[in-house]
């Protein structure tokens, strides 16, 4: 079982590094031929330099079906036809791909990719780097403003204390990723009561912030 | 002339092929809706053509469901990218329920992927091959 990285550059770097040093077999495809230079300086892994939607490229990988294959280019079409290639063609089952147009994901599910990682939860990642003293404004700007990232302090007086996040009533436009709570994250769930002083990062379209403001710091 | 068969086709990509396919279809009669990114595409496009444009990028769903791809009879997908045509078509196909989806490729690699979704493909590069086998074998003889 071999893990190959195809596109992406921090992530993939930080991925591969972390794979290999598990001790998996771990190989990297990118387009970029700086990139990839790089990688083969500072990894243990294969690099390879070309255009991993492109079917010879992924014969030459010697892709077995229990392979893990993570797909991470900025481009939903490369990732779509790269993942139906290793899905279809080479029997692959455990695929994971970025999708980066949201509007995306309901077709990549229904193209039975085993996960796909949203911006949602890039966005639980981010809440994460956070607690590491990254500024929150790196995490903001997302498919053009057409996503908002937003943070929101609960307090004391609002309506919403006591509650449990299901029974808030939030918009379905809306996905509270992450709460911070005495310094701590918390993933929630419908169960998940908010206290005051909570603070919730919550990944919504623009339309639906001020209704979300309103149920949570509403009195 | 009485129409029997009036279709309303989708055509994405206003190049050289989609621009003369569209104003074909829309001269016969035919009901059709071209989207292009570039407005300097529609240039392709015959004076005489009564179908509508669309200026948008295709590959997002909004685009599509303006131009009605769930009502079209056809849809043909004509850019100039591979990967795009994958995209586009299977979005078609998933989001809208676009049953006769005609798309083409230029790496005869890609048409095994196509078919194992039922999209049908016109690949410029395989019918220039045998064509020109064609030449080649009829002048062995």
């Amino acid at each position: 079982m071999k893990v190959v990285i195809i596109g992406g550059e921090k992530i993939a770097y930080f991925l591969a590094k972390s794979f290999s040093s598990k001790g998996y077999k771990t190989y990297l495809v990118n387009k970029d031929q700086k990139l990839c230079e790089d990688f083969a300086r500072d990894l243990k892994a294969v690099v390879i330099h070309g255009d991993a939607s492109k079917k010879k490229l992924l014969e030459q990988l010697d892709i077995e079906e229990d392979d893990i294959i993570v797909v991470l280019t900025n481009k939903d079409k490369e990732n779509l036809i790269i993942t139906q290639f290793a899905k279809k063609i080479f029997g692959v089952k455990n695929i994971v791909t970025l999708v980066n147009n949201p509007d995306n994901i309901e077709l990549f599910e229904k193209l039975g990719i085993t996960a796909v990682v949203s911006t949602t939860t890039m966005l639980q990642k981010a809440v994460e780097n956070l607690l590491f003293g990254e500024e929150l404004q790196q995490f903001l700007s997302v498919e053009e403003g057409k996503l908002t990232f937003l943070k929101i302090d609960i307090p004391e007086n609002s309506k919403a204390v006591g509650k449990l996040l299901k029974d808030l009533n939030l918009p379905h436009e809306c996905v509270v990723g992450g709460i911070l709570r005495k310094g701590k994250v918390i993933i929630p769930h419908g169960n998940t009561e908010i206290n005051a002083g909570d603070r919730l990062y919550i990944v919504s379209l623009p339309t639906a912030q001020e209704q979300i403001l309103d149920i949570l710091t509403g009195e | 002339m009485k129409k029997t068969n009036e279709f309303f086709i989708v055509i994405i990509g206003c190049g050289k092929v989609g621009g003369n396919i569209a104003s074909m279809a829309s001269s016969i009669g035919h009901s059709v809706v071209v989207i292009d990114k570039n407005q300097e595409s529609f240039e392709n496009l015959s004076p005489e053509f009564t179908g509508f444009t669309i200026i948008g990028d295709a590959t997002e769903k909004d685009v599509l469901e303006n131009a009605k791809v769930s009502k079209a009879d056809y849809v043909f997908v004509l850019t100039e990218d591979d990967n795009t045509n994958f995209l586009i078509s299977l979005q078609c196909k998933y989001y809208f329920g676009a049953k006769n989806i005609i798309s083409r490729i230029y790496d005869p690699e890609n048409s095994v992927l196509f078919s194992e979704y039922n999209i049908d493909v016109v690949s410029p590069t395989m019918l220039l091959i045998g064509d020109l086998k064609n030449i080649l074998v009829g002048e062995s003889l």
